[in-house]
């Protein structure tokens, strides 16, 4: 049997922006005098589909199932604008009511306001699947990619991929029992293919600005400069290869399922932003960076423990275990930003976890201990940026209860992660301003940093490496808490982010049928639910009630880092279902 | 049948018209081959006076002009500070130039060629000041070589005196007629004074050279010396960069106008220099008033808004007495024991109200933004101090000020006096040259002082087609002891006191000399060195090789800790060099000098 499908899509958004700031502002020079910024933005994506499927019944015990398409995909992106400084009448936010204009925003980083960028994709895919007396499964595909974002010598991929699945339950009659009613066991190879992520990356351009400098006649004096971005010819596609082995069962007659996966998932030639060192000519490229693993086992279990009558509990219980680790980093490059400031931030270092935390740290004696300066008992900071935190966690775990009893349901998610470091301004700077009780810290005590200070002494055995002795040096509240905890090194600002967490509880009620019999309803429930109710840093000072969910550095690939981020919210919620 | 025909039809057009990958040209940006020779020398031009600026900030915090943070001297700039620089000389000014040079050539333009070229110098050799060996050789072949090896900051130093002679050359050159015309922010056009701007950048060059080979460095100027296109001489061949007063789009004022003048004043003048100005000689310097603009005349009580004058004046400070510091007696200080400079060495310098930090104070800020003294007519653009005590938050403040049209005094006419003061002190020089040093002494001052006055009054040098910047001349004009005739008459005694402590012997001198410096011609640079480090206000890259070159001037304020730890003898490298070159390590501490400096005067106070 044939099939030929085409579907075309067209998928397009319009965006007007506005940034507003009445003159008189103090937050920077430009503010003083007022900003009016309005953007407009398009966004449109085409797409194209051809498939022609094919399905064939070999015989009674194998079926066929087989696809071949052609995919093109356009995106483009539109945006234009007008930046105005220096506001007339107060409060008024029209272009007019400003006397000078920029096709820059100036104050928000100076990014040209208009510009236009457009991608190309284009695929070619087929994919088979073989289905043996519905135990026995194949599945095998495979694709082709070609990108405009990368240069022509380079633009295209293929990533084929392949797994099995099989049910031994089924295949076995005598198998199949009330302990073990379902077993199925499956395998897979998969492939996938990532490209530049944005166009433009693999060519040097020039930047140009007509008005980069008004002389004091008011003439516009205009520049060209190279753009600080290399771009790199040799950018390829990345590939992402995984395998997985999975196995599911359903014990106990049904009342038990367990679902356990591990899997090996690699990266080769990540396709990442590199910062250069500016002495090659720039400071930024797009590189693809060596090979990143992620190995992980997930396994689900749940099960209902309890059941009496009308009364049932229900319990879930998950566990995850991921380590993602960068083995290679391909060139002669130390490390690689992914995140963040050049010198602070998540980091890929060869065979270190992905996205170490690098920042400052204090110097280590040779046995390890921190060096503390004799001139002021305050850490003595190490000039080389060092690892100084994992944001991985080791593993998170939830556990998921549902307790019903007739219409009535309760459900309770307790969440758990262990380990992981967090770069966290919050605790770091209320700890170290004073703002929190913590009882241990008084401020009319001298203190004394754990450590080592210099001294011109042979080994005296006190356990600390020659050369050095205990840090004996006394210093105040405020060299403490201000100089060392919050504006000392980063790595005092490091804190284990292992918390435990009530993410959610809800009760829902069910109402019987036969009340809603006379109405249009056909069912009808009420709930009402409350989400992260409770959590418990165990490793951060309890005073600061920290929550290590926050993450400063947004939407991406940055992990572990607080800059003062507003806490967490608990929230409330009622809801009604009706259905008619 | 038809109608599917025209689907089919309609769908190989939109499919053919979507199948277009030659997409690689960024539509918002300039190819490579279409680069403007004129516009790239242009942002080359405007870079270098960022980095001149940028890395005086540094020098300047080095010799007690600006303040700096930290508590110790390792902490006063972290790696970290000076990403900033080395960005802009490399990814900017550098690689521009790389860029703009085949073009240049391939078109004749010798006029572009020659100015990229004596910037190239300037700022190889202003980074092999601060930072010692540094990638050069093997630079700007972006992932060719990702990891570019330091080059030995001798063979740099080689290098920008080639480029510097090969600027020279093509300086000589007639600009291609039929060509481009550079626009030239500097010199308006005079290929004659970039001459005398070369061979000012030479004779620095060679005088930091002459502490490891003298005889080099003699001939060396000596052939300076003896070009004809001469130095840097007269006030309209100072080489200055100018800014001007537009505010937005683009802000083409002065970045440290901008970064006081508009919610607040965010540096800190260094308490030592205003002290020195305030009171060497026991007379007010003429420029202090041009130098510094203060948002208050009266010494605030408030410990909120300055915390030193409720703490002990540190025990290692110099004091009343009068004992010296660790650094010896600051020269140009009447040494007798009645007079009041002793008891200001720490906190406020004076008793009217000029406000600054001590050095490497690492106090937190106070809410003294509207309070501390700030930057003033020269260079930045600021406000000629007549005792207005206005904060710049005060509308007229700003309003009255040069508006940020300030300068970067990059090469000055008196730095070149100072610098043949010292060479003649230390070396012997050909003709009129030789033993003029109490001369170039003499018309360093005064022509200092004549170029900070004259900045204020007319707003230009004319040395640039710019037209002038907004002056403060009525104000000066009107002010006690500023008009003309009064100035003239300051100045005169200002530089007859100077030259008294040079003409006199210490024993007979009651003023500033310091009985622990060798007689003779380390006292007299010690003196030299006083001058030419108050004539280098805003410029800290001279400042910081004047100070490790020769050690002088002495006795300056000692850092606010006892043991402050290591004086920079150079600076950290940054980050972005140090973490992303794999061929870049860190330097272990501070201590390791530029290859010219083997003085033996401890700095490490």
């Amino acid at each position: 049997m044939f099939s030929l499908t085409y579907a075309f899509g067209f998928d397009t958004y319009n965006e007007f922006q506005e940034r507003k700031f009445n003159r008189g502002g103090v937050q920077g020079p430009n503010v003083i005098n007022g900003i009016y910024q309005t953007q407009d933005i398009k966004n449109t994506i085409i797409n194209h589909d051809f498939r022609l499927n094919v399905s064939k019944e070999i015989n009674s015990d194998l079926n066929f199932v087989g696809l071949i398409g052609f995919n093109a995909r356009n995106d483009t992106f539109e945006r234009d604008g007008l930046y105005s400084e220096n506001q007339g009448v107060f409060g008024l936010f029209r272009h007019f009511n400003f006397s000078t204009a920029s096709s820059r925003s100036v104050a928000f980083g100076g990014r040209i306001l208009n510009t236009t960028s457009e991608e190309q994709r284009m695929g070619v895919y087929i994919s088979t699947q073989l289905d043996y007396k519905d135990y026995l499964f194949l599945t095998l595909a495979g694709r082709n990619d070609w990108t405009s974002t990368l240069e022509k010598a380079n633009n295209s991929i293929f990533y084929p991929s392949a797994s099995v699945a099989f049910v031994p339950t089924d295949a076995f009659d005598n198998l199949k029992s009330s302990t073990l009613s379902y077993l199925k066991v499956r395998l897979g190879y998969g492939t996938s293919a990532g490209f530049a992520p944005r166009a433009y990356g693999t060519r040097t351009f020039a930047l140009g600005n007509s008005r980069d400098y008004l002389d004091l006649t008011g003439s516009p004096i205009g520049t060209n400069e190279v753009s600080n971005f290399l771009g790199n010819p040799n950018l390829k596609p990345e590939l992402i290869r995984e395998v997985e082995i999975g196995v599911e069962a359903r014990l106990l007659n049904d009342r038990l399922t367990v679902d356990f996966s591990a899997f090996n998932k690699s990266t080769r030639d990540l396709i990442t932003d590199t910062p250069l060192d500016p002495s090659t000519g720039y400071n930024l490229t797009l590189t693809n960076v060596g090979a990143l693993v992620n190995k992980g086992i997930e396994l689900a279990i749940s099960g209902q423990p309890l059941k009496l009558g009308d009364f049932m509990w229900d319990a879930t219980f998950n566990f995850t275990v991921l380590r993602p680790e960068v083995t290679d980093l391909g060139s002669s490059l130390e490390n690689v930003l992914i995140s963040g400031f050049t010198n602070r931030g998540n980091f890929a270092v060869a065979n270190q976890p992905y996205g170490v935390i690098i920042g400052t740290a204090a110097l280590r004696s040779p046995s390890g201990e921190r060096i503390v300066r004799n001139s002021d008992g305050l850490y003595a900071v190490d000039p080389i940026l060092r690892i100084i935190g994992n944001p991985n966690p080791d593993w998170t775990s939830s556990f998921i209860n549902t307790f019903s009893y007739k219409g009535f349901s309760l459900m309770v998610q307790i969440d758990y992660r262990h380990g992981g470091d967090m770069y966290a301004s919050t605790p770091s700077a209320t700890l170290g301003r004073g703002v929190v009780e913590e009882g241990n810290n008084p401020l009319d005590q001298a203190y004394i940093l754990p450590g080592v200070r210099q001294v011109a002494v042979a080994d005296d055995n006190d356990g600390v490496a020659d050369g050095f002795i205990k840090n004996d040096i006394a210093i105040t509240a405020s060299d403490y808490g201000f100089n060392t905890q919050f504006n000392g090194i980063d790595e005092t600002a490091i804190f284990d982010a292992t918390n435990i967490r009530l993410r959610e509880i809800s009760l829902s009620y069910q109402l019987p049928k036969t009340w809603l019999s006379k109405t249009p309803i056909k069912s009808a429930s009420i709930q009402i639910n409350g989400n992260n109710l409770w959590f418990n840093s165990v490793n951060v000072p309890k005073n600061v009630n920290f929550d290590p969910e926050v993450l400063s550095t947004g939407v991406g690939n940055g992990n572990g880092f607080d800059y003062l981020t507003g806490p967490s919210a608990r929230r409330y919620g009622v809801a009604l279902r009706l259905t008619f | 049948m038809k109608f599917l025909k025209y689907i089919v039809l309609t769908l190989t057009i939109v499919v053919a018209s979507s199948c277009n990958l030659e997409l690689q040209d960024d539509p918002n940006s300039i190819r490579l081959d279409q680069i403007n020779p004129t516009l790239i020398l242009n942002r080359i031009q405007i870079n270098f006076a960022a980095f001149f600026n940028n890395a005086s900030t540094f020098g300047m915090q080095m010799t007690r002009m600006q303040n700096s943070g930290g508590a110790d001297y390792p902490n006063t700039n972290t790696p970290t500070a000076f990403d900033g620089l080395w960005n802009n000389a490399y990814a900017n000014i550098l690689n521009d130039i790389y860029v703009l040079k085949p073009i240049a050539e391939a078109q004749g333009l010798t006029r572009h060629l020659a100015i990229a070229q004596a910037i190239e110098a300037y700022v190889l050799l202003t980074l092999v000041d601060y930072f010692g060996n540094v990638p050069y050789s093997e630079s700007f072949s972006g992932l060719t070589n990702p990891n570019p090896n330091a080059d030995e900051m001798d063979s740099l130093y080689d290098k920008a005196i080639e480029l510097l002679n090969d600027a020279r050359a093509n300086f000589n050159l007639a600009p291609n007629p039929s060509g481009a015309t550079a626009f030239d922010f500097y010199y308006g056009g005079s290929g004659a004074n970039w001459i005398r701007f070369v061979n000012s950048v030479k004779l620095k060059a060679f005088l930091n050279l002459r502490l490891i080979n003298a005889n080099g460095a003699r001939d060396s100027i000596t052939n300076v010396l003896n070009h004809p296109g001469g130095l840097i001489t007269a006030q309209n061949q100072n080489f200055v960069f100018r800014y001007a007063t537009n505010a937005a789009d683009p802000d083409s004022r002065h970045p440290r106008w901008i970064n006081n003048w508009l919610t607040g004043a965010n540096d800190y003048i260094a308490n030592y220099l205003m002290w020195q100005m305030n009171w060497g000689y026991n007379v007010q310097d003429p420029r202090m008033r041009y130098y510094f603009y203060r948002q208050t005349t009266a010494n605030n009580a408030n410990p909120n808004n300055i915390r030193c004058i409720l703490e002990q004046i540190p025990a290692h400070y110099p004091t009343t007495g009068p004992v010296a510091g660790p650094g010896g007696f600051p020269p140009a200080i009447d040494r007798n024991a009645t007079n009041a400079a002793w008891t200001r060495t720490f906190c406020y310098p004076t008793g009217s109200g000029y406000w600054g930090r001590d050095h490497v104070d690492p106090q937190g800020i106070p809410p003294d933004g509207l309070l501390r003294t700030t930057w003033g007519a020269y260079p930045v653009g600021g406000r000629f101090d007549a005792n207005n005590g206005l904060p710049v938050s005060n509308a007229s403040t700003p309003a009255n000020s040069m508006r940020g049209a300030g300068i970067q005094p990059i090469m000055m006419r008196s730095f070149v006096n100072f610098m043949l003061a010292e060479a003649d002190l230390y070396l012997t020089l050909p003709g009129a040259f030789e033993g003029a040093a109490r001369t170039q002494f003499e018309n360093g001052i005064r022509n200092s002082i004549a170029d900070v006055r004259d900045w204020a009054i007319n707003g230009t040098y004319g040395s640039n087609g710019f037209g002038p910047s907004p002056t403060q001349s009525a104000t000066i004009q009107a002010f006690t002891g500023h008009d003309n005739t009064a100035f003239t008459a300051s100045v005169t005694d200002y530089v007859n006191r100077a030259l008294t402590l040079v003409d006199t012997s210490p024993s007979a001198n009651p003023l500033g000399y310091d009985p622990t410096v060798a007689q003779g011609t380390d006292e007299l640079m010690n003196l030299v060195a006083r001058e030419y480090w108050v004539a280098l206000f805003g410029n800290g890259i001279e400042a910081y090789n004047l100070i490790r070159r020769t050690g002088f001037p002495r006795g300056m304020q000692p850092a606010i800790a006892v043991n402050p730890g290591k004086f920079p003898r150079t600076f950290w490298y940054p980050v972005v060099y140090e973490a992303r070159n794999a061929n870049a390590e860190q330097k272990a501490n501070l201590e390791g000098r530029v290859f010219w400096d083997n003085t033996t005067t401890n700095l490490d106070y």
